[in-house]
């Protein structure tokens, strides 16, 4: 049976690795959509793909493999995830497709079912929201002023010292009157090491600069007596602005947000200074910007840079979490043939999920609610007709989760009352009630759910339980988790 | 004067990127609809702008800012999927 329940799965994976990877510039930030979503949002409607198999320890087991429309989009990546074709193919991500089968005791195929899934709210999408946090506007404008003036003063701090540092060497060329080795003294005394052996053969704009201060070195030696050149040249003030700029400080700032990225992501600085980065010059504006928080402690929620940009990140986890809580409602629809018991049976349902919190949005709580009819030919007995109502009313509770707000465990109350309109069983009510107790839990965003189900028949004083392990196929790198679910 | 074009790419949905000068002259606001470069006039020198936002959190999340026109060479950087940090960015206009 695991045989046969592995090869469907291989398939599975078969399917999506050859659908096609992920974008090329995917991050692992990329599915935080996904990975934030509690159990029961992504059954719902899923982003991505699932394989789950049923009733692993029955005698009858089944397989589903379930996928978005989206999902299955065999567009190239670059114009499948850019925004304008994302957002403009809603429907194809909020409806999913169902297909499955069955095994039976001897583990021999005997059921096909297949079906379909559609969101109609989705308000929950992060995706379709801007995640930007308005609130939090009067810390990065804080922020942002103390980044620029770090910037501004280290900027015009080495643009004075090059200045002195060319000027110098400008009036001693003068004064010798030979400006033969005014480059190589230049080179010397204002570009990084690393940088000096392609600084004049490949950087032109260095050299269209570099070529007027030395035109004015010319012109100066050509007078008798030659007059020096002073600080307000400003032909020596733009080139030693553009060495600050293109060797010290623009390096720094194109490298911090990563830098900045990183710290949100671990809540700790990175051991040292962005590669690239003049090391001095990153370290002078650490400092600047701690001392410009510190100045600020009032307005600002810590005391260093590393303590500050782990709030907001924080904040900005609290705030994208709070929007995944927002209502869906999906309607699900799945057809069975089954070639032994139950022949055809036909399922439609309609759930609301509405999740709140009180005051941790990582910790939330979600309303679950669902009606559902089933009508089944049961040719068992005597081809008869079964249609069953079903309402179902739960609450779920997430106990824990992790950095990014990932569920991690979780606990669900439900009560399931079923009503049968026709053709009841012998010995079975035509009014009955299930209260079901479900823990599921995973060891991170990336892992399978594992969840136990304890259920009562309230009317036979019956307990039910089910083991279930849930994967998902896609992952956050755009290619392929392993993926399987089991009941 | 320089001319200098800021242009972002915007992929996984909906996000919004603001760079902001340091003198405030300058304010430009993209989102996943903007699709034309924004032209900013700036006097030759260094200038500091304060770039802050939220890149989309669907797959392939991410926001590509492209800065090009009187450089010493283009500038490209991506943010990805989440909060944007707020941080500085300086440039050197070359005419």
């Amino acid at each position: 049976m695991f045989q046969r329940l592995s090869l469907l799965i291989a398939a599975a994976l078969v399917m999506i690795n050859a659908k096609g990877q992920g974008p090329a510039n995917a991050t692992p930030m990329l599915n935080k959509a996904d990975a934030g979503q509690t159990f029961q949002r992504q059954q719902s409607v899923t982003n991505f793909v699932q394989a789950v198999a049923n009733n692993l320890t029955n005698t009858s087991k089944n397989v589903q493999l379930k996928a978005s429309i989206f999902a299955l989009n065999w567009k190239d990546s670059a114009t499948k995830y850019a925004s304008e074709y994302y957002l403009n193919h809603t429907f194809q991500r909020h409806t999913q497709v169902v297909l499955g089968g069955g095994l039976d005791g001897n583990s021999n195929f005997n059921a096909f079912s297949a079906g379909f899934s559609h969101d109609f709210l989705h308000h929950n999408d992060v995706t379709e929201v801007n995640t930007y946090n308005a609130d939090m506007q009067p810390i990065y404008d804080l922020l942002n002023s103390i980044n620029a003036s770090a910037i501004d003063d280290i900027q015009k701090a080495d643009s004075a010292t090059f200045v002195m540092a060319i000027l110098n060497e400008a009036n001693r060329m003068i004064a010798q009157r030979d400006g033969s080795d005014f480059e190589d003294a230049i080179i010397q005394k204002t570009i990084p090491a690393a940088n000096r052996e392609s600084a004049l053969n490949e950087d032109s704009t260095l050299l269209t600069f570099y070529n007027a201060v030395k035109q004015d070195v010319a012109v100066s030696i050509s007078k008798n007596p030659a007059p020096g050149l002073n600080a307000t040249n400003n032909d020596i003030r733009m080139l030693a602005a553009l060495i600050a700029v293109q060797y010290y400080t623009q390096p720094l700032t194109l490298a911090l947000n990563g830098y900045l990225t990183s710290i949100m992501k671990s809540g700790k600085a990175p051991s040292g200074p962005p590669d690239n980065v003049d090391p001095e010059t990153f370290n002078r504006y650490i400092a600047a910007v701690n001392k410009g928080i510190q100045a600020k402690a009032s307005a600002l929620p810590g005391k260093n840079i590393t303590q500050v940009y782990t709030y907001i990140q924080q904040q900005y986890t609290k705030h994208v979490n709070a929007i995944k809580l927002r209502p869906s409602l999906t309607l699900d629809y799945n057809y069975t043939y089954n070639t032994s018991i139950i022949q055809n049976q036909h399922n439609v349902s309609l759930t609301l999920l509405w999740g709140f919190y009180c005051k941790n949005p990582n910790h939330p709580w979600e309303l679950n609610l669902a009606v559902s009819d089933s009508a089944t030919t049961d040719t068992t007995h005597l081809t008869t007709n079964h249609n069953v109502y079903t309402g179902q009313l739960g609450i779920s509770k997430v106990f824990a989760s992790d950095d990014n707000g990932a569920a991690l465990f979780e606990a669900n109350l439900t009560l399931e009352y079923d009503h049968t309109t026709s053709s009841t069983y012998k010995k079975n009510n035509r009014d009955n009630y299930f209260p079901t107790l479900t823990l599921q839990a995973r060891p991170s965003a990336k892992s399978p759910w594992i969840s136990i189900a304890a259920k009562r028949d309230m009317n036979h004083a019956n307990f039910l339980g089910f083991l279930n392990v849930t994967f998902n196929l896609t992952n956050p790198n755009g290619g392929s988790d392993k993926g399987a679910g089991a009941n | 004067m320089g001319t200098v074009r800021f242009s972002t790419i915007f992929s996984g949905g909906v996000g919004s990127l603001t760079i902001i000068s340091n003198d405030a002259r300058v304010t430009l606001q993209f989102n996943q609809a903007s699709h034309q470069p924004q032209p900013v006039v700036l006097p030759q020198g260094s200038h500091i702008f304060s770039i802050n936002g939220a890149a989309p959190n669907g797959p392939g999340g991410n926001i590509e800012l492209d800065i090009t026109g009187d450089l010493p060479g283009p500038i490209k950087q991506n943010f990805a999927a989440g909060l944007v940090p707020p941080h500085p960015l300086i440039i050197f206009v070359t005419r």
